[in-house]
């Protein structure tokens, strides 16, 4: 299991620091919208990590789709690691956004 | 190798189409345990494709994989049945070696016993690695997985003579735990190491060579 875990971990950091921090610098130049606001425009932010991941999905399998072999290779698939990145992003993204909140209160 | 543990893995009605126009037509291959299988062709005529539809990381209009007689859907997501040396290169660059060998679960140890010139290598980065010390890295990581069988596709590009022949001295010494099935034009090396010789003619049929030099002839390979 944990060498499965780092491999995901591999397969993310490979693409995942634009999927985090292009969403995040969105939230953040909309004035870093919290509680009703944020209800107001989390289904946007949503919709755009959706397309920013679908990209990602698009230029993986155009052009990085060789590395898929080394994964492959550690019996795991395609789906499974797509999937599993983006929810890892979203896990990610909900966890920035409430820590940069967090710090600004406290700071 | 007793017989208890041979396993056999034959690939049957392997049928590709790329828009519309036919590359593999009914092929048949069969690998065991204990034995280097050859796959021979000319460039364009699947072979690649085969591999890759044998590993189970490509469809195509019909396939089938059978270990010891059971149909496998996808080999490649059996732990410990099957590995693929793909032609590209397909090891993340930002990784170092010693982390590929644990991910693979192959003994940085074992495989410097091979190649002692990767001694020192072991906190080196991939791109850091010149293009055929990555090349043989990764040929040498896909052939010492601990898996039944074992795919190579061009093994011996970008390999230097005596590479090549170090590295037929460890095909043929994990060949006893494994089957492996490999495909590279330089043919003269491949048959030096090969138990059986297929070969995929233009029609995109599979041939199971007798009378190897004669047939590859025959056909027009040579």
């Amino acid at each position: 299991m944990p060498r499965r875990l780092h491999l995901l971990a591999i397969f993310y950091r490979s693409f995942g620091f634009y999927l985090w921090v292009i969403p995040i610098a969105s939230w953040y130049l909309l004035g870093r919208p919290v509680g009703r606001d944020l209800a107001v425009v989390l289904p946007a932010l949503v919709l755009f990590k959706l397309f920013l991941q679908s990209i990602t999905v698009y230029i993986f399998r155009k052009r990085y789709s060789h590395l898929l072999f080394f994964y492959a290779n550690a019996n795991l698939c395609r789906r499974f690691l797509f999937a599993s990145a983006f929810v890892m992003d979203f896990l990610l993204f909900f966890l920035s956004m409430g820590m940069i909140q967090l710090s600004s209160v406290w700071i | 190798m007793d017989l208890m543990s041979k396993q056999v893995l034959e690939a049957d009605s392997m049928w590709l189409e790329y828009e519309g126009q036919k590359v593999l037509q009914n092929i048949y291959l069969k690998m065991e345990t204990g034995h280097v299988t050859a796959l021979l062709g000319r460039n364009g005529t699947g072979k690649s494709s085969l591999m890759q539809m044998i590993f189970g990381t490509l469809r195509g209009q019909h396939q089938s994989v059978r270990i010891n007689g059971n149909y496998v859907e996808f080999p490649y997501r059996q732990p410990g049945l099957i590995s693929y040396l793909p032609q590209h290169p397909f090891l993340p660059s930002g990784l170092r070696v010693c982390d590929v060998c644990y991910l693979y679960k192959v003994d940085f140890a074992v495989l410097c016993r091979h190649f002692e010139n990767f001694e020192g290598y072991e906190q080196t980065r991939i791109r850091d690695l010149s293009t055929g010390n990555r090349r043989l890295f990764g040929t040498l990581l896909v052939l010492l997985m601990p898996v039944a069988f074992t795919l190579l596709d061009e093994p011996f590009a970008a390999l230097s003579p005596i590479n090549i022949e170090q590295m037929g001295k460890v095909i043929n010494e994990e060949k006893a735990r494994k089957g492996i099935l490999i495909s590279d034009h330089a043919y003269k090396e491949v048959l030096n190491l090969a138990d059986e010789t297929y070969l995929i003619v233009l029609v995109g049929r599979s041939i199971l060579l007798k009378n190897v030099y004669a047939e590859l002839a025959e056909f027009g390979y040579i």
